[in-house]
Formats: structure tokens, C-alpha cells, sequence
């Protein structure tokens, strides 16, 4: 029979966000810089030792695909792979798109901890929050939130720095887990 | 020859309405994209492909000319049929000209036709369609990355002739307009 290898994650079912130790998002990122924009397709896999980032043409094809762990990251473009230790820095020198990687598994959920200068809405959910990074003011912008899977996620978020804007809308999340653990 | 085959299957096909499922998944096998839409076609180069679920996304080709419509970054870019070939290969399913069709190997497997080009151009390396008796059951498109996308068609009918008005897009009011056609 077909028994997964161990490390094989599957879907699970959690009750908060912060029980999920590894998890994947599915939706779209528009990215804008000065003299450019970029839409693609958005994949987000986050566990607690790695992160990849895939983004795909409408019709499936990748753009490219960032993967890293504490060991350091690789990035394929093009048909070819780039390595470093820093995968903020990789994607930057190869893309010009300066995304707080990261920051983002955390802000994507929703999960707002270490932020300066946060807003909340009606609900009590976050709604605005500024985040200084490497001296630059990062302001990330909630506008709009979902159920999935049973729990409360943004819909669509938006996050700028000066003359970069990264607008996210999130589509499918599910929390994932080893196989067979608690 | 197997490219002959082909052509003539897709020329068979006076026209097309479907519905599509797509699934896109990574060279480790994970599901990275999915969704679900319309597709159609009418011969000869008139081609319709909506993604509705989970968001819409647009590609129009009439002729000579492919509208992408992205509602996600308010934009409509433009492409040439020829230009649109090399980026979105499910046109070739419209494309009627030798020169473009000698440029791709065409290699039959039971009911799947492998559609390679010959000289590598962008990241597609190989467009597979799979027929059961005259229809088309799937296409899929695989890339260097090693993504495979594949779209299954259900609910194949030939169009309506009200449905003739699926090809003529218009743009929206408000959206960019990104005209990439070679300039004569």
C-alpha cells in the first residue's frame, strides 16, 4: 500500500490560527513598483523550519518559485536556480520586488503581533499597522476578512513602502500537519 | 504525420463550449492553483477562456488579436495571435498556418497528442491535448519549472449561435489598457 513518508504534510483541522504550525495559502499578488506592475497567481506554504513562495501565470506556468529554510534560500527563475543565505536579499537582486518574507506568513494570517502603530476595526481585528524594517516604514493595510476552514483570515491586504506596493487577496488556506501527529 | 492528425481533429471541431477545471501542480507534486471556468472555441481562431472560480480571470482571442483580461490588477493587456502562441500555447489549438505549426514537433501517444517546440521559447516545454473520439477531453501544459497545469473539459456542446458574442471583448471603463502587439 501507499503509506506517506513521514515528514508528508497533510490537511488538518485547527481551531485558531496559532494551532497551526504549518499551513498553506492559495490566492493572487499584484505587485506595483514606480515604473511597473506584476499580477500572478500566489502559493504560500509555511511550516515551522521553511517557507516556499510559488507564483504562477494565470495558465499555471511559474514564475518563479522561492524556497527557504534556516540553512538558506533558493530561487528558480527562468529555468534557473539562485542561492543565498538571505532570502529577502535573493529576491530583491533577482526580481527588484523587495518583499519581507519573513513577515509575510504572519501578516497574511492576520497575525499582527510585533507591529508599531496598530489600528483595529469595528470587530477588533487588526485594520492598520506600520512595521519599520532595515529603516524602511513598511504600512500594511487590511481591507477586507473571510472565514476559511473555520477561521477568521484576511481577504485582501495591501502592503507598501515607498514607490513598492504588494496587494494580496487570499483565496484558499489550510492548516497542514505530519501525518498522524497530535 | 501525428501533427496532421492533430490538425485535422482541431479542424474537425467547427466550435466548442465547455466547462474547465484546472489544477497546477509544483515538480513535488502539491496542488499550488486550482480552479474553474469556461472554455470555448470556434474555427477558425476564435478561442474563450474564463477562469470564474475562485476569481476571474479572462483571455479572449478573435483573429489576430488576444485580449488577457486581469479584473485582479484592473488590466487588459493586448497580444498578437503569433506573440500569444509562445505565452499562452492553448492558442495553438485556434492557429491554422503551417509556418507556426512547423515550428513544434507533434508526437502521438494513445489518445494524447505532445505538442513540444522546437526551439525553446519561454517557459513552456511541452502542450499535451488528449481527445476521447472527436472531443477534446484535456489539455495541459508543462513547464521548465516542472508545473504541469491541466485543464479537464466536461459538458462539451457545440456553441449556440447567441453564444457567437463570447469572442467580441470589450474592455471595461476603468481598467489599463496594455497594448504588447508588435507595432507595424
Amino acid at each position: 500500500c501507499n503509506t506517506l513518508p513521514k515528514t508528508e504534510l497533510v490537511p488538518v483541522h485547527v481551531n485558531q490560527i496559532t494551532d497551526a504550525k504549518a499551513w498553506e495559502v492559495r490566492g493572487k499578488i499584484l505587485i506595483k513598483t514606480a515604473d511597473d506592475k506584476h499580477s500572478t497567481n500566489l502559493y504560500w506554504r509555511h511550516t515551522a523550519t521553511s517557507e516556499q513562495l510559488a507564483l504562477t501565470t494565470m495558465l499555471g506556468t511559474s514564475v518563479l518559485n522561492l524556497e527557504s529554510t534556516p540553512f538558506g534560500a533558493k530561487l528558480t527563475m527562468d529555468g534557473k536556480d539562485y542561492q543565498s543565505k538571505n532570502p529577502e536579499a535573493l529576491l530583491l537582486r533577482m526580481t527588484g520586488w523587495s518583499i519581507p518574507v519573513s513577515l509575510l506568513p504572519s501578516w497574511i494570517t492576520g497575525q499582527t503581533q510585533q507591529a508599531e502603530h496598530l489600528t483595529r476595526d469595528g470587530q477588533g481585528r487588526p485594520r492598520q499597522l506600520t512595521k519599520i524594517i532595515d529603516g524602511v516604514k513598511w504600512q500594511l493595510t487590511y481591507s477586507r476578512w473571510q472565514t476559511l476552514n473555520g477561521i477568521e483570515l484576511p481577504k485582501l491586504l495591501t502592503l507598501s513602502r515607498p514607490n513598492l506596493s504588494l496587494k494580496i487577496q487570499l483565496n484558499q488556506w489550510q492548516a497542514l500537519a505530519v501525518q498522524g501527529s497530535k | 504525420s501525428d501533427a496532421d492528425q492533430l490538425r485535422q481533429k482541431l479542424i474537425s471541431i467547427k466550435s466548442l463550449h465547455a466547462q474547465f477545471e484546472q489544477k497546477v501542480t509544483d515538480i513535488n507534486g502539491k496542488t499550488i492553483q486550482n480552479g474553474s471556468g469556461i472554455f470555448a472555441l470556434s474555427n477558425p481562431s476564435k478561442l474563450y477562456w474564463n477562469l470564474i472560480d475562485p476569481d476571474e480571470s479572462l483571455i479572449v482571442a478573435n483573429k489576430d488579436t488576444v485580449w488577457v483580461y486581469n479584473p485582479f490588477a484592473e488590466e487588459v493587456t493586448l497580444f498578437s495571435l503569433d506573440q500569444a502562441v509562445a505565452s499562452s500555447p492553448m492558442t495553438l489549438l485556434i492557429h491554422r498556418d503551417n509556418t507556426t505549426w512547423s515550428k513544434y514537433l507533434v508526437v502521438k501517444k494513445d489518445q494524447c497528442y505532445g505538442i513540444t517546440p522546437k526551439i525553446a521559447e519561454g517557459n513552456v516545454t511541452k502542450v499535451t491535448a488528449c481527445f476521447k473520439g472527436k472531443e477534446i477531453a484535456s489539455f495541459s501544459i508543462n513547464d521548465s519549472q516542472g508545473n504541469v497545469s491541466l485543464f479537464t473539459l466536461s459538458e462539451q456542446r457545440e456553441l449556440s449561435p447567441e453564444e457567437r458574442s463570447l469572442f467580441d471583448f470589450v474592455p471595461p471603463k476603468d481598467v489599463d489598457i496594455d497594448d504588447q502587439r508588435p507595432q507595424y
